[in-house]
């Protein structure tokens, strides 16, 4: 996450939410950041936690609640399979 | 309004707790407060406020250490039998986040205890009413889940602030060896189940450290302190000032830290044997870092988590928000 900070340019987290307030296709916008962060650290795997709150608040719907594994294009692959992700739920009634 | 998550750690040095934007942490202790005490602008100007409940007026963590005429701690075998101390202690909680209204919250309970786990549900759940310097407070706990402690430090090391899984580290067996203030637990996640023959409770932790140190500055320097005082003089400087002089106790902090570390590593053997199947242990708790290079030493395969006195309770947050939604 934090180098992924870092490639925001020093943008701040509020920042992130004043900019997405003004673009007009918040998805692609996302999208966009996303590719550029990943050409510039060269990461395959980023954590996208600072985006994802956005997200959350603003555009619930355009992406799952998993870390992505952002892969060139992006594409999300949760960590864990359904079954893994069945006995976390389960643990401790 | 919209309900919070909150994790809480009620542990028998200190309560920590967070709403995962704040974290608050104050001594497991609380006493009396008389209207004398709280009406003196010298003592109500420190930190900590006065908690009303069921009638009674209270003071709780250093407030408390500090100003209380009969301070109660709590004690490890009586834990969910202290019920007012409990109360007061989630209530101090509650009051250091500023909450109210509706929350759903996780919690832990040292492993030997763990027993005790639906006694603290049904203690924590409900409505809970109090004031908090005379403002009226209601907190309504709608649900609860409690997991042995050092559970926190594993949801905090695999989970994101939403419970999602950020890493596949849960995979296969991880020991989480949590060294507290009068317990050390040795927890195993086996492939995400619990394995409770291969967990336990030992009472070497950081408070057999201080109690040697302290008792080393009563015989070097003639000085008597509490144990919270040695915790403060070994995170800050670690020197006493004796008659204005300056005395280094570090010579004394070392001996006591390898005993510990020693007792440490006996109990991880007993639980663990070499471990070797393993694929991780999670150090955490307030001692990892005192004994971590002694406990890599043996475990090659040990890692101290991020933020290893804060762990628990934030992870106790994060799988809250899972098992009960945002």
């Amino acid at each position: 996450m934090d180098s992924f900070r870092m490639r925001l340019s020093g943008v701040e987290d509020q920042d992130i939410a004043e900019w997405l307030a003004l673009q007009p296709d918040k998805t692609s916008a996302i999208k966009q950041l996303i590719r550029d962060a990943i050409q510039e650290t060269n990461e395959s795997t980023l954590d996208v936690f600072v985006i994802r709150q956005v997200v959350r608040q603003e555009i619930d719907s355009a992406f799952d609640e998993r870390q992505f594994a952002v892969t060139g294009d992006v594409t999300q692959e949760p960590i864990g399979s359904a079954e893994e992700n069945a006995k976390l739920d389960n643990m401790f009634g | 309004m919209e309900k919070q998550t909150i994790g809480l750690d009620i542990g028998y040095g200190f309560t920590k707790a967070t709403d995962g934007t704040d974290t608050v942490v104050f001594p497991s202790v609380g006493g009396d407060a008389t209207q004398a005490d709280f009406d003196n602008e010298i003592i109500r100007s420190g930190a900590g406020f006065k908690i009303t409940l069921r009638g009674r007026d209270y003071f709780y963590g250093e407030h408390a250490q500090k100003h209380s005429r009969n301070s109660m701690a709590l004690f490890a075998r009586e834990r969910t039998e202290q019920v007012d101390l409990m109360r007061l202690l989630f209530c101090g909680a509650m009051a250091e986040l500023d909450v109210e209204g509706r929350i759903q919250l996780c919690t832990g309970l040292p492993i030997d205890w763990f027993a005790d786990e639906a006694a603290l549900r049904d203690l924590l759940a409900g409505e809970h009413v109090f004031s908090v310097n005379g403002d009226l407070r209601i907190v309504s706990v709608d649900e609860v889940v409690v997991v042995p402690q050092p559970f926190g430090s594993f949801f905090d090391t695999i989970l994101d602030d939403f419970g999602i899984f950020t890493s596949s580290q849960f995979r296969g067996k991880v020991g989480i060896l949590d060294i507290g203030t009068f317990t050390t637990d040795y927890a195993l996640s086996d492939g995400l189940e619990y394995v409770a023959k291969s967990s336990g409770s030992k009472t070497a932790a950081m408070s057999t450290v201080w109690r040697q140190v302290r008792d080393g500055i009563k015989v070097n320097h003639g000085l008597d302190y509490e144990l919270h005082e040695i915790d403060a003089f070994m995170r800050d400087g670690r020197k006493v000032i004796v008659q204005g002089k300056s005395h280094s106790i570090e010579p004394l902090i070392g001996p006591a830290v390898d005993y510990l570390a020693r007792q440490v590593l006996a109990g991880a053997r007993e639980f663990w044997g070499k471990a070797r199947d393993y694929n991780l242990i999670l150090l955490t708790g307030g001692g990892a870092e005192y004994v971590k290079e002694r406990v890599q030493a043996v475990y090659p395969h040990a890692r101290v988590v991020r933020a290893p006195h804060l762990a628990n309770v934030q992870g106790f947050r994060k799988f809250a928000f899972r098992k009960f939604g945002g």
